[in-house]
């Protein structure tokens, strides 16, 4: 279980001014669920996701990973990003068994399990391309293969499919609830997209900037039905959808308009 | 008949191909210029034989070609000042090349040192940010007064001038390194000296071999000014000697093959850095 | 944009213009740069009281060289019309095709430039230099009689270590222990001569076979156009090697001009003093006659350098020996000399 109580980030800007990047947020990710964090720049979603990964550490409150306060980065803590961090000499399955090579895993076991993940991912016979000859998409699913290879306790997602083109999105959105319900992991992702979020996540968490903050939080059912019906068009065209987009839209135009946090739950 | 099979038959007549395009070019864009290059050469040759045949300069400032095969046959087969030409060359290139081993091997380390650690740059810029601008030319009475006039002053000499490029672009490969690769490789599980080894020294690689391979051009120019002090052997030697005697010729044979050899060294480190770092330029 | 452009480039051309300016000054003026070494020489006197610029009337720019080969590279590019140079490097510079005329036979042979060894060197005699470090000036007179004395004793450059290098890189290597030997002038002689001993001097080299002098020339294109300068230089150098004969008092140690001689060259005032007694001049009449400078082809100097030359191509150091060496060499300078 993660839990987040109450951190506060605080930042010095260039020009000496304190930017209240993050205030008292509050958080639980639980097992099987896909926690996304949605909002304009600057609600601190990014911070809040620094902070859980141990990139940044908290000027205020605590986060703690099955009763551990998380200090630094780790292994437990698997991080997907939107930018290509995969290194560019070694080849596909030397990338994925990257964190099983810093564990001191022997060099077969590393090869199988990699194998095993691409697979996961829908890159089999990939194994020893290098990424200079992947498409972004591909690369991607290598970086989620990668995180995973670590079995981390929670795999955080910073807008990982932002820079990929809308078709190659939605096939990376279908490709990650796939994984989700093999693996059921933790999930904390982090986009700026409402469709997205509406989308993927089993509980969506709105956000809004200065000071950042969490003003509405919506527990969901879409990803629970895609991954059983497999039918995108029912989903998108659920009436349902339709209205929690709109409620979102104009909680993320206005924001702190609506200061209550909100649960809706729908069949 | 339809679009296609007109488009089909018309690309098939050759008198009747289709009029290639592309997008306005700016600048080179890629043209080939190896064709004018090579012919420049041979017009630069040329005007050498023609402005020496016709006298157009005094034979002492510029030999005539034939002058200058001539010496370098001559130097090939009798060698020059008492030892043969392959004396004077390994003379030559054993300094540069213990030079750059020692340049290497000090400053590679020291520049990833430098990159990565506060109190290492702090105390190591100074002196190297002193002492890197100068010209070696300026401290070589030095190093003839503190190391005398054997091999351990040519190559000091060497190893400084070599030394500077090498650390300064080991610095700048850590600079360059993304912070999001470094974080990946965190939460990967990566400890400090995993993160050195794996992340950081490859990451570096190709700012390193630009490095080198300025490093030793700079060594061969430094060359003639390591071997003024008191040499007996190396082609910079046997410029400086021949200059003294005014020999214009020997002057050329000796320039021409410390051109060869550094055009030979700097296509061989690009062969090198495109074997060791395949990836670099890639997206 | 523009207005920046422009102040840049007036700058520039405002940084460059007075050096532009000067050295076409420079060039139009008439000036004479003429050349000297370090060897202690009664008329460098005349270098430092001006007494040059009086005698001929000419505005003159006296500079000084570590030696011969230097001024000749001088010579050839334009910049030095007039310069003081030994034998060796004259050889080596005419032979290669410099057109220029001695005027002025300075010294011969003598004991100004000698062969010194270095204490615990295990040097005695001249056949001990076998596997030696020896060091002289590159191209001079100096080394081309080291070069001589290994030959007398039947040994090559790879018998024993010959570094052609400057005085003052033989002097720091010799204090460092780095040199055996090393043929040299003053003020390296003088410099060497504290912590070694004197092997073979210059003249005792000539009489074993390869004698050397010291020559004022001039280009040939100067010559001709300014026969009256170089008779009133020569003229000058003249009245100072006189006063030196007659008058030793007036070149002792206490002396004005041994203190002239050591502000222009270096040294204290009785090295110079001392380093003068080691000269062997030679009267203006004895220099033109045939035993010098008269004769052409036949004259001495021109035998010597022919024979300089020959050696010159037998140690691989030039590629070509003239037929004559006479057109080097003149009298007419020196002729009316008293």
């Amino acid at each position: 279980m993660l839990q987040v109580r109450n951190a506060s980030v605080f930042f010095s800007a260039r020009d000496g001014r304190v930017v209240h990047a993050l205030d008292r947020a509050s958080l639980d990710i639980d097992a099987n669920s896909i926690v996304v964090a949605l909002g304009a720049s600057g609600c601190g979603k990014s911070t809040l996701l620094n902070a859980i990964a141990g990139f940044l550490p908290l000027s205020e409150g605590s986060i703690t990973l099955d009763g551990q306060p998380v200090a630094n980065p780790g292994a437990d803590r698997g991080v997907v990003f939107q930018k290509d961090t995969l290194l560019p000499w070694s080849s596909v399955a030397d990338n994925v068994a990257l964190g099983l090579r810093f564990a001191g895993v022997p060099a077969r076991e590393r090869r199988e399990r990699a194998e095993e993940l691409l697979g996961l991912v829908g890159l089999e016979g990939f194994a020893d391309a290098f990424p200079h000859e992947l498409s972004g998409g591909m690369r991607q699913r290598v970086g989620i293969a990668r995180a995973l290879a670590t079995d981390p306790k929670i795999l955080l997602m910073d807008e990982p499919f932002g820079a990929l083109d809308s078709l190659t999105r939605e096939q990376m959105q279908e490709l990650l609830i796939d994984v989700w319900a093999r693996t059921g992991k933790r999930i904390f992702f982090i986009t700026h997209s409402i469709e997205e979020a509406l989308f993927l996540g089993t509980t969506v968490v709105v956000m809004s900037p200065r000071p950042g903050r969490i003003v509405a939080r919506f527990d969901l059912d879409f990803v629970r039905r895609f991954a059983a019906e497999r039918d995108v068009r029912a989903i998108l065209s659920a009436p349902e959808f339709a209205d929690l987009y709109d409620e979102i839209r104009s909680l993320v135009h206005r924001p702190h308009a609506e200061a209550d946090s909100r649960r809706a739950v729908l069949q | 008949m339809t679009d296609l099979a007109r488009a089909g038959s018309r690309a098939s007549d050759p008198a009747d191909r289709p009029k290639i395009v592309r997008l306005h070019p700016f600048g080179l864009d890629g043209a080939r210029t190896g064709p004018i290059s090579f012919a420049t050469a041979l017009l630069l040759l040329a005007a050498w034989f023609l402005a020496t045949h016709y006298r157009l300069v005094p034979p002492l400032f510029l030999p005539t070609p034939q002058e200058v095969a001539t010496q370098f046959l001559a130097v090939v087969e009798d060698g020059y000042a008492g030892a043969t030409l392959w004396e004077h060359v390994s003379a030559s290139l054993f300094r540069i090349f213990s030079a750059a081993v020692i340049a290497a091997s000090l400053g590679i380390p020291l520049g990833l040192a430098m990159g990565l650690n506060r109190w290492a740059k702090g105390v190591f810029d100074t002196p190297i940010e002193f002492y890197w601008p100068l010209p070696p030319l300026a401290y070589l009475p030095l190093m003839i007064i503190w190391l005398g006039i054997g091999e351990v002053s040519k190559i000091v000499l060497l190893t400084l001038a070599m030394f500077a490029p090498v650390c300064l672009s080991a610095q700048a490969g850590v600079r360059a390194l993304p912070i999001e690769r470094v974080n990946a490789a965190l939460s990967l599980g990566a400890s400090r000296w995993q993160l050195f080894r794996t992340i950081v020294l490859p990451s570096a690689l190709p700012e390193i071999l630009t490095g080198l391979r300025i490093g030793i051009g700079v060594g061969w120019s430094t060359l003639v000014a390591a071997e003024l002090i008191a040499a007996t052997r190396g082609i910079g030697f046997m410029i400086m000697s021949a200059s003294h005697f005014l020999a214009t010729d020997v002057v050329f044979v000796g320039i021409g093959i410390i051109a060869a050899f550094a055009f030979a060294f700097s296509y061989g480190m690009r062969l090198l850095e495109a074997w060791l770092v395949p990836w670099k330029g890639k997206s | 944009m523009k207005t920046n452009l422009h102040i840049l480039l007036s700058a520039a051309l405002a940084a460059v213009a007075p050096f532009a300016a000067s050295t076409i000054a420079e060039a139009a003026s008439g000036k004479v740069v003429v050349g000297y070494q370090t060897d202690a020489l009664p008329s460098s006197v005349a270098i430092a009281n001006g007494d040059f610029a009086k005698a001929t009337g000419a505005e003159i720019d006296f500079r000084k060289f570590n030696s011969g080969a230097e001024i000749f590279a001088a010579i050839a590019s334009g910049d030095v019309q007039v310069g003081y140079v030994g034998s060796s490097p004259f050889a080596a510079a005419v032979s290669r095709g410099l057109d220029v005329k001695a005027f002025h036979l300075a010294t011969i042979s003598g004991t100004d430039e000698a062969l010194v060894v270095r204490n615990g060197s295990g040097i005695e005699k001249p056949s001990d230099l076998k596997g030696k470090k020896l060091a002289a000036a590159p191209v001079s007179t100096d080394h081309y009689q080291l070069l001589a004395v290994l030959k007398q004793e039947k040994l090559t450059e790879r018998d024993a270590q010959v570094f052609a290098i400057p005085q003052p890189d033989i002097v720091a290597a010799w204090n460092r222990g780095d040199l055996d030997g090393a043929f040299v002038w003053d003020p390296a002689l003088t410099e060497l001569k504290k912590t070694g001993k004197v092997l073979l001097t210059s003249r005792e080299v000539a009489d074993r076979g390869a004698p050397t002098f010291s020559a004022w020339v001039a280009t040939a294109a100067f010559a001709k156009d300014n026969p009256a300068f170089l008779k009133s230089f020569a003229g000058t150098i003249e009245r100072y090697s006189a006063s030196f004969r007659n008058d030793k008092a007036a070149w002792g140690p206490e002396s004005e001009n041994a203190k002239t001689l050591a502000k222009l060259l270096g040294g204290t005032p009785s090295d110079q003093a001392s380093a003068l007694t080691n000269l062997s001049l030679v009267p203006a009449e004895v220099q033109a006659s045939t035993a010098w400078l008269a004769g052409g082809e036949g004259s001495g100097a021109a035998k010597i350098l022919k024979d300089t030359a020959e050696f010159l191509k037998e140690q691989k150091k030039i590629t070509t020996v003239l037929p004559s060496y006479g057109g080097f060499v003149t009298a007419d300078y020196v002729k009316d000399v008293r």
